[in-house]
């Protein structure tokens, strides 16, 4: 009862259909592997991957006004910790994808004491700077295999149904904390300090904590999605692992397109990015002319749509699927003006 | 009356240029202290110093006999310090039930559900209730500074900071403004009150401080206040030698 309040499901048609939506998806996602071609399961396996990254980005620009341009910083850390822990101690990829995210998540704690005095684009390059410090530290390990990075040897004997399960169990498990984390008292002091962080303070909203609880969120799931990603595709080359183009503006773009500051806005975007970048990429006489379409598309849809499909759907119909909205309606009994 | 505020000494700056220089007044339990000055009096720099937004490089601030001189702003809210801005700062993407909730929730610190009930008292007695669901980007200026006293008032404050609560409104539009803070004067919070227009407040204030170049000038009765040949001079530039 009390996770239905969470997800606003309450006791109507609307609501009704709704949650049978929902449910209806999830057991499409559960059971794909059983019904689907190999092409499909591996589509679903990398839209797993890129929503969550989006999701994760949208939670710090989009809920927190903390613009990163460093995620891929936690995808790397992430994954060579899966790597090392798996390879040179025989930890089971389950577990060392969690470790892999702990130690993102301890990066991130340090990263919050010293960049988080910044605010906006000074900001956002620190973190790109960090991300880009960091492989070039890593590349002088032997232990990280140097520039040539380092195999995920157990994921190589794994099937591609069980390398969807781990993508797609993390996308759901990563939806689900992202709701109640903005449903919750300190999603509601991150969209003020968004909006206002001065007005925030003074109204009580403690500015640090708050931002180092979401950076810690952040750096743990993040860390775990490279883990995933870097299990579906075994290799871990280090200036891939750790590039801003192949992570963070694939993130943007995916937020961008999709509705910054909504829930299912990096869904809707991560879908079309999946399917763009793999067309694109059979188009093999473009070379690396794609980033430049995907750019295209983003800045069009930034001057036709600035709030993203999904934003623009919600400003339109006003409707939101998944909302993390506070109604006052909600707790009242009389009869409010409809005037809004 | 007990002593709630004390500002002593207190010097501040924004980086290298000073603002406040040996500032000290007090502020005492349920009075209304009507702060006026010039342009550049540093009336709302006093007020940063006091929410915490702005750390005295020299001086302390004594909040109930407590030191809060380095208080975080937030910690200070909790402790009973509201404040208002002047130039209003809603949470623009947030409804305005959405807005009273967080300074409701996190200026008392109870959940969310515990502050619903007072949020919508809050809305009540601001003239706001019929706007709740309504996201704040969209209110006109005399409901902007209706949900800056609503939050204000939401944090439950002991003490609270109103910055020109009056600017920039029309003269009918000052009068409901006007009724709302003589409303907050009959709940017995103790009020520190910024004006630039000093007409609107000196009828409705206790005690009156007028600043001039960051320091206090003059301090007493509304009356005697306006009435000082000092108060004239820095508003009027009276000459010297007349």
């Amino acid at each position: 009862m009390k996770l239905l309040d969470l997800f606003r499901i309450q006791n109507t048609a609307n609501s009704k259909i709704r949650l049978a939506a929902i449910v209806a998806a999830v057991v499409v996602l559960m059971t794909l592997p059983s019904w689907g071609g190999g092409y499909a399961v591996f589509i679903v396996t990398l839209m797993g991957i890129y929503i969550t990254l989006g999701m994760m980005w949208n939670l710090l620009a989009g809920y927190s006004g903390l613009v990163s341009l460093g995620l891929q910083m936690y995808i790397g850390v992430g994954a060579f910790a899966l790597a090392a822990l798996s390879n040179y101690y025989g930890v089971p990829l389950v577990i060392g994808l969690l470790l892999g995210g702990v130690v993102s998540m301890v990066i991130a704690v340090g990263l919050s004491y010293l960049l988080l005095r910044m605010r906006g684009m000074y900001f956002a390059i620190a973190t790109w700077m960090f991300a880009e410090a960091m492989v070039l530290l890593l590349v002088n390990f032997e232990y990280f295999g140097r520039g040539q990075g380092l195999f995920v040897l157990a994921a190589r004997s794994l099937s591609e149904t069980e390398k969807y399960y781990f993508s797609i169990v993390m996308l759901l498990v990563v939806l689900l904390v992202v709701v109640l984390l903005l449903r919750s008292r300190l999603g509601l002091g991150l969209f003020a300090i968004r909006d206002n962080d001065v007005a925030s303070q003074t109204s009580g909203v403690p500015l640090f904590k708050s931002k180092l609880i979401v950076m810690m969120v952040t750096g743990f799931i993040t860390g775990v999605c490279g883990g995933v990603y870097y299990i579906a595709f075994v290799w871990i080359q280090p200036y891939s692992a750790f590039s801003i183009t192949t992570w963070t503006v694939a993130a943007v773009f995916i937020v961008v397109i999709g509705g910054i500051g909504t829930i299912t806005g990096p869904i809707v975007g991560g879908v079309i990015y999946v399917f763009l970048s793999q067309y694109l990429s059979t188009l093999t006489w473009m070379g690396s002319l794609n980033m430049v379409i995907l750019g295209v598309i983003a800045v069009a849809v930034i001057i036709v749509a600035p709030k993203g499909i999904v934003g623009t759907l919600q400003h339109r119909f006003g409707f939101e699927i998944i909302s993390a909205r506070r109604w006052m309606k909600g707790y009242v009994t009389d009869r409010l003006p409809d005037h809004i | 009356m007990e002593k709630i505020l004390s500002v002593d000494n207190v010097y501040a700056a924004y980086g290298k240029f000073k603002v406040l220089h040996s500032l000290s007044f007090d502020a005492y339990e349920g009075e209304v202290l009507g702060i006026i000055g010039p342009n550049g009096a540093g009336k709302t720099t006093l007020m940063n110093a006091i929410c915490g937004l702005l750390i005295p490089y020299e001086g302390k601030v004594i909040f109930n006999g407590r030191d809060i001189t380095k208080m975080k702003p937030d910690e200070r809210c909790r402790l009973g310090i509201g404040r208002t801005y002047q130039v209003p700062k809603p949470f623009d993407r947030l409804t305005v039930f959405e807005n009273v909730l967080v300074a409701s929730a996190y200026g008392t610190g109870r959940s969310e559900a515990e502050a619903v009930e007072d949020t919508i008292e809050v809305l009540k007695q601001t003239g706001l209730y019929a706007k709740g669901d309504v996201e704040s980007h969209n209110l006109a200026l005399l409901d902007r500074k209706r949900l800056e006293i609503a939050r204000g008032l939401a944090t439950k404050p002991t003490l609270l900071l109103l910055d020109e609560v009056a600017a920039g409104l029309t003269d009918a539009e000052v009068h409901e403004v006007m009724d709302l803070v003589e409303y907050l004067k009959g709940t017995g919070i103790t009020i520190i009150w910024i004006e630039h227009v000093i007409k609107t407040m000196a009828e409705s204030t206790d005690k009156l401080l007028c600043l001039a170049v960051g320091t206090n000038l003059i301090y007493g009765d509304p009356a005697y206040v306006m009435g000082s040949k000092d108060v004239e001079e820095v508003y009027l530039g009276v000459d010297d030698d007349e």
